[in-house]
């Protein structure tokens, strides 16, 4: 392996030669963003940041699993990826979706003289390790269920409310709708009175301030319509 | 409507060796992972991190981070509000496929 001051050279190296990168960086604890060929994309600041961040990641992980390598984080037309290249250094790189892992590590590994690493075998494959389907319940069901009872006055507008969530946040609406009752079913009595309570908990959960006044707003009567 | 119950149908998707939903509290919903609580934490620190990324790369927001392992089982993390869904892949499957199959699987339950 080079030293560590080759290290930005063999970066613009990395970057040169492959035409689905658009920039990359360097990083470690040490000297923190040491070399940023992002070509302005980024600041020094903002890089620091995603680098202990995702460095971060990756050591977390490593305690569960211990042949950790690199991560990639994918977003909607670029891919940033990262790999430790040796005594706490890290290379990001900024690519195309359309370039492979594959080609990206063996361009690394050949740019810095790396050893491929041995494959390893998964522990998780282990027999006697065995699949545990489960899904967690606990009381939090028992008082959905009770409040959505065919005879409860409640069933109605909390079928709406919930309804009305799954719009904005999508598949896990049916999660966060039995906890906010749950937290709602404890802080107050469960009523159609304290609905609007129940609304403005959910309310919470939805990120865009557009799309949380139209959720409220679309249940502002439900005490009086139920 | 979407339940924990659903979820467990992630374990029938080709690709996937494992998997575990974990609030953003650390609490387990849904797994077939025996070892989901201890790797609870780092699923909820890496759907945590990828988020606030967004604050980092000017307003870019992430689908999916895999945290690579060289036995080829990696470890896919998708944000889904206060939730987060980790996926541990089987060594043979593209990661990219098996995202894009997990994203399916999620907006069906919509």
């Amino acid at each position: 392996m080079g030293s560590t001051v080759e290290y930005p050279e063999k970066l613009s190296d990395i970057i040169a030669s492959l035409p689905e990168v658009s920039g990359g960086f360097l990083y470690s604890p040490e000297l923190g963003v040491y070399s940023n060929q992002t070509a302005g994309l980024c600041n020094d600041p903002s890089l620091y940041n995603v680098s202990v961040k995702l460095s971060k990641i990756v050591s977390m992980m490593s305690v569960h699993f211990h042949d950790t390598g690199g991560i990639r984080v994918c977003f909607k037309d670029l891919i940033l990826c990262g790999m430790e290249i040796g005594n706490g250094h890290w290379l990001f790189l900024l690519h195309q979706p359309s370039l492979s892992p594959g080609m990206i590590k063996m361009t690394v590994q050949m740019a810095l003289n790396i050893a491929p690493e041995p494959s390893t075998q998964t522990e998780i494959s282990k027999p006697g390790h065995e699949i545990e389907v489960e899904s967690e319940s606990n009381t939090t069901d028992n008082v959905v269920e009770i409040l959505m009872a065919p005879e409860s006055e409640l069933r109605a507008p909390l079928t709406k409310i919930e309804n009305n969530l799954a719009q904005y946040i999508g598949p896990v609406a049916g999660l966060v709708f039995q906890d906010s009752v749950e937290v709602w079913a404890k802080n107050c009595t469960p009523s159609l009175e304290h609905l609007p309570e129940l609304v403005t908990m959910m309310a919470k959960e939805i990120d865009d301030g557009g799309n949380r006044e139209d959720f409220i707003e679309s249940l502002k009567n439900i005490s009086e319509e139920s | 409507m979407a339940t924990a119950k659903d979820f467990s149908r992630l374990g029938d998707i080709e690709g996937v060796s494992r998997y575990i939903l974990v609030r953003n509290d650390g609490y387990v919903v849904s797994k077939n992972y025996a070892d989901a609580v201890t790797l609870s934490s780092a699923i909820v620190t890496s759907g945590k991190n990828c988020d606030s990324l967004y604050d980092d790369l000017e307003g870019r927001r992430y689908i999916y981070c895999c945290i690579e392992r060289n036995s080829g089982d990696s470890i896919l993390v998708f944000s889904l509000g206060r939730y987060y869904l980790g996926i541990i892949k089987h060594s043979d499957t593209d990661p990219q496929q098996l995202a894009d199959t997990i994203i399916g699987f999620l907006k069906a339950l919509t």
